[in-house]
């Protein structure tokens, strides 16, 4: 492993910075991150409403619990138990804790808010499509499909981020694939904890599991 | 029902508690203010038995509020044993030392900025001056530039991680030059005062050229840790208030569409 390597393993995050990205990009991120909220907006209903708060507040503290890895730490996104959870809802829940982050702990920035809302919601709802049907039943499968929602929702995420650092300068080519590099043990991570979360929540509160269900 | 509730390994009492009041024959119509004890609320809401009179609660889909709090219980829980917290993001800080400005790039949580670029440029960001890369301990220095020195220019000193993290600090001319800083009027009063104590102390005194160089350098050697940490001191740390705002904000934008929800609701009603 490459020293470069460790060092974009220490240090891991899917907020991209102010004044990084080419406009291009912003504007295509901002337009994608409209549509997806605007959508999410008119299927969310006064039923799901405290759900989607609920869930919009563990997205926003999440970023903050740091889990130590090797010689760095990650942090949590938890962008497949949004996406399982809310299905298009996660457009706007992602969209408010996102802003809230960069005004409080100036994670990202305004002009990216649009890209950094797209790169993590879009891959959610992906996997909320992708297992939607595996979802519906108690068991083993379940649990598979919530595993798999939390490491592909970060696959696809470091995807989409590398591909917004690459269009706007192919000299981030290397460093994108780092990134990707990088993400794979937050991938694991981000597995097993959308899984331990989605199977207390069966048994806890199974009424949860099928908000994104109610939806017209 | 029971062994799905046993699962949960509620202490004994209370599952006989729950024994008894599942055996009881129910009255057909439960209203919302029968005690929604953790229990029979559980045994409630598995049977299907939902209240039809509860059904325009803010939590109507099923589960009262007291259940949504052991729902959120885990998260607090994390969420104070993860404090102190950091952002996560890239931080640079500059600072002059005895004619070298000194950076130091760090991410949040402490882990210097390695191999990353810095760009020292004027203010808006329009002239370049140079740039270089950081080291293992997230460090560049140079010596202070002759066209900055000249022109007396804020640098805008900026440093970009490759992945998408990026930062800038501005060091003020005053700050990195501190003979300039001086307005004209203060050196003359300087230079009046000066050789009026040469004259009275007579030959004691080194050439004042050199005390003084001998007086600066000692200073900054002294004064560049203190520098350093006043400009890392800067940078605001998270808050448990930020983090409290932030959840406050989050709830409120719930209200509000709650509050918009509803009215919408009240008008296909009466319409």
């Amino acid at each position: 492993m490459s020293t470069e390597t460790v060092y974009y393993l220490e240090q891991y995050s899917m907020h991209i910075s102010e004044g990084v990205l080419s406009t291009p990009v912003l504007i295509t991120g901002g337009a994608v991150a409209f549509a997806g909220t605007a959508v999410g907006l008119k299927k969310l209903n006064y039923d799901k409403i405290m759900s989607v708060s609920l869930l919009t507040a563990t997205f926003f503290v999440a970023s903050l619990i740091h889990v130590p890895l090797g010689p760095g730490s990650v942090h949590l996104i938890m962008g497949g138990l949004m996406g399982l959870l809310l299905g298009w809802s996660c457009f706007p829940a992602i969209l408010v804790a996102l802003f809230l982050q960069t005004v409080f702990f100036q994670f990202g920035g305004l002009t990216v808010l649009g890209v950094n809302t797209t790169v993590m919601a879009l891959p959610a709802l992906l996997c909320y499509y992708l297992f939607r049907s595996w979802f519906k039943t108690n068991g083993s499968k379940r649990k598979i499909a919530a595993f798999l929602c939390g490491f592909l929702s970060i696959l696809f995420s470091s995807l989409l981020q590398a591909v917004a650092l690459t269009i706007t300068d192919s000299g981030f080519l290397h460093a994108a694939q780092l990134v990707i590099a990088a993400h794979i043990p937050v991938m694991f991570i981000e597995g097993i904890i959308t899984m331990f979360t989605i199977s207390f929540l069966a048994k806890v509160q199974p009424e949860f599991l099928q908000i994104s269900e109610q939806e017209k | 029902m029971i062994n799905k509730s046993t699962r949960l390994n509620r202490p004994a009492q209370q599952q006989e508690t729950m024994k008894k009041q599942t055996s009881t024959k129910r009255p057909a119509i439960i209203r919302c203010s029968d005690k929604p004890a953790w229990p029979d609320s559980m045994a409630r809401t598995q049977q299907g038995n939902k209240n039809p009179n509860c059904g325009d609660t803010l939590f109507s889909h099923g589960f009262p509020l007291k259940k949504n709090l052991y729902y959120i219980l885990p998260f607090l829980l994390i969420l104070l044993t993860s404090l102190p917290v950091q952002a996560h993001k890239v931080r640079i800080f500059a600072w002059e030392e005895g004619g070298m400005i000194k950076t130091e790039a760090k991410f949040s949580g402490g882990k210097p900025a390695r191999n990353s670029t810095v760009t020292v440029t004027s203010q808006n960001g329009k002239v370049e001056i140079l740039k270089g890369k950081t080291d293992e301990g997230g460090t560049f220095s140079f010596p202070v530039p002759k066209k900055a020195r000249d022109n007396r220019l804020n640098l805008k000193i900026t440093i970009n991680s490759g992945d998408g993290h990026k930062n800038s600090w501005l060091l003020k001319a005053e700050d990195y030059l501190p003979g300039v800083k001086s307005t004209p009027q203060k050196t003359n009063t300087i230079t009046e005062i000066v050789p009026e104590q040469k004259s009275a102390r007579g030959k004691e005194l080194p050439n004042e050229a050199l005390l003084r160089e001998i007086i600066s350098s000692e200073l900054d050697r002294q004064l560049g840790p203190i520098k350093r940490s006043l400009a890392i001191q800067q940078e605001k740390p998270t808050s448990l208030q930020d983090i409290l705002g932030g959840i406050g904000y989050i709830l409120g934008l719930a209200g509000i569409a709650t509050y918009f929800q509803a009215k919408r609701k009240g008008e296909k009603k009466s319409s």
